[in-house]
């Protein structure tokens, strides 16, 4: 039925309406003659609607004196009246086909560059290797060279990467990469150090693997200390200079507060919306706006991207910019005195996790909080952990001979 | 000599839509018919199509039907089936 229906198109045909006493009379002889009527059936006010291929309407004349039923045209359908209707509309089509040939040209070009990574620095650096492989905007795509070369290209230009691609996706280039893990860092010690401390804290433990330890077991330090010396004094009362190395585990103690308010600010938007269009043509943007003034006082800003693009990642260069700003109000939701001491505890302790080294422990938590006013809670989170607190200082001494 | 047809058709199994000059039909459900060796079409309204075949008319009713296709020996019928009737040719329905 489906490719009746284009072969009908293709070929042409005419709805006709069919009037008069004999219409059965008209039908059969139609079909009796190896006139092809089909899709007989739409009634009409006066009569039948039947479809007829444009070389059988032509036969049909006399017929029509012979059963004595009229035929008007109802609607003519198919491929040769639409051709018919642009040969009238040259300069359609010869518009049509400059966009086809502008289209096919620089669909041979590429008009975006995308890096895709989680590290933003790497992504500069990724970059920069990838201008060296020849993909830019507006590089012909057929010069490329082949994607195993511009792997070892952007590999061997970038630090720490293990794996990079180039997917030419029809005038876009996405460049995916995947950051490497680097190795710890090779302790130079060659080089004098001593060991102090990091912040104020009571000695849990300490080690030292390489100079001298001027602390012990609960003393206490503040910043500053030093824990491990690497100057020893040798017995002739001489002095030489190592790189200290040692484990210092301390309890310390992190403090602290903020005010917190017993409301939450909601938005609702009011349905007001203000939106910024901006088409981009290839590497191209082209503002379809004078002013970008925006009159709300409160509002939240959407972005979006529509590019069109043929298949799943074919594009074209051509898309549209949206920036949508909705207007809202705000209003504030009263919260309970616990929701509230609650919410300032998880934001202190995120606070304090920001300040601690790597691999320390909790040992104890203590939350205090108070009502200032009738809208403002304080609370205040004292942790204590163990936690390393020996930092690495260098020794300038131009006259002391380093260990060998 | 219809009958003499039959005897024949049924001595040489020979197909009796070709002996006897009968329609041969084909029906899908109750939504397309295709009548082969029709005489003509006697009537044709949305609710009931009248067929004319060599010594019976076929009387189609129901609802939504159409002619979808015309051809010289062959008739399509489509839409919602309710009765097929076969009629001699001098009555005719009330």
């Amino acid at each position: 039925m489906f490719f009746n229906k284009i072969f009908h198109f293709v070929k042409g045909y005419v709805i006709i309406e069919i009037t008069g006493f004999y219409i059965e009379r008209f039908l059969y002889i139609c079909a009796k003659r190896g006139i092809k009527l089909f899709s007989i059936g739409k009634r009409t006010e006066n009569g039948v609607a039947a479809c007829i291929s444009i070389s059988d309407f032509y036969r049909v004349r006399p017929v029509r004196f012979k059963t004595g039923t009229h035929i008007r045209i109802i609607k003519k359908c198919g491929l040769p009246f639409l051709i018919k209707q642009f040969k009238k509309r040259s300069f359609l089509i010869i518009g049509l086909l400059l966009v086809a040939i502008v289209m096919f040209i620089s669909s041979n070009f590429i008009w975006s560059v995308e890096i895709r990574g989680d590290n933003d620095d790497l992504s500069h650096s990724v970059a920069a290797a990838v201008r060296k492989t020849g993909v830019h905007i507006g590089a012909y795509k057929p010069s490329l060279m082949e994607g195993e070369s511009m792997k070892s290209i952007i590999l061997n230009n970038t630090e720490n990467l293990v794996w990079a691609w180039v997917y030419i996706n029809g005038t876009k280039a996405v460049v995916e990469y995947k950051e490497g893990i680097l190795p710890p860092k090779v302790v130079d010690k060659s080089s004098p150090c001593d060991i102090v401390a990091r912040r104020d804290g009571l000695i849990v433990s300490i080690v030292e693997k390489s100079g001298r330890a001027r602390v012990m077991k609960n003393d206490t330090v503040e910043k500053g200390d030093l824990l491990i010396a690497g100057t020893i004094d040798m017995s002739s009362g001489d002095y030489k200079t190592v790189h200290a190395i040692g484990d210092v585990y301390a309890y310390t103690w992190h403090e602290k507060s903020g005010e917190y308010k017993m409301y939450e600010d909601i938005n609702t938007p009011t349905g007001k919306e203000k939106k910024f269009r901006t088409f981009k043509l290839f590497s191209k943007c082209f503002d379809l706006f004078f002013k970008d003034d925006v009159n709300f006082e409160n509002y939240t800003v959407s972005e979006k991207l529509s590019e069109i693009k043929i298949g799943d990642d074919n594009y074209l260069g051509i898309g549209m910019y949206e920036k949508t700003y909705s207007e809202v109000t705000t209003k504030r939701k009263p919260i309970s005195y616990d929701i509230a001491v609650e919410k300032g505890r998880n934001d202190l302790e995120e606070k304090i996790a920001k300040e601690l080294a790597c691999g320390s422990r909790l040992t104890d938590k203590k939350v205090f909080h108070e009502q200032i006013d009738n809208e403002t809670v304080k609370v205040t989170v004292t942790m204590e952990f163990i936690e390393k607190i020996g930092e690495e200082i260098p020794i300038i001494d131009q006259n002391a001979e380093p260990e060998e | 000599m219809s009958k003499i047809r039959e005897k024949i058709a049924d001595m040489t199994e020979l197909p009796k839509d070709v002996i006897m000059d009968l329609p041969r039909m084909v029906i899908i459900g109750n939504r397309e018919l295709q009548i082969e060796n029709y005489k003509g079409l006697l009537e044709y309204t949305q609710n009931s199509i009248r067929v004319a075949t060599n010594n019976k008319q076929i009387i189609i009713t129901g609802a939504e039907l159409c002619i979808n296709r015309m051809e010289a020996e062959t008739i399509f019928i489509g839409g919602r089936f309710i009765s097929i009737e076969f009629c001699s040719k001098n009555n005719r329905r009330a």
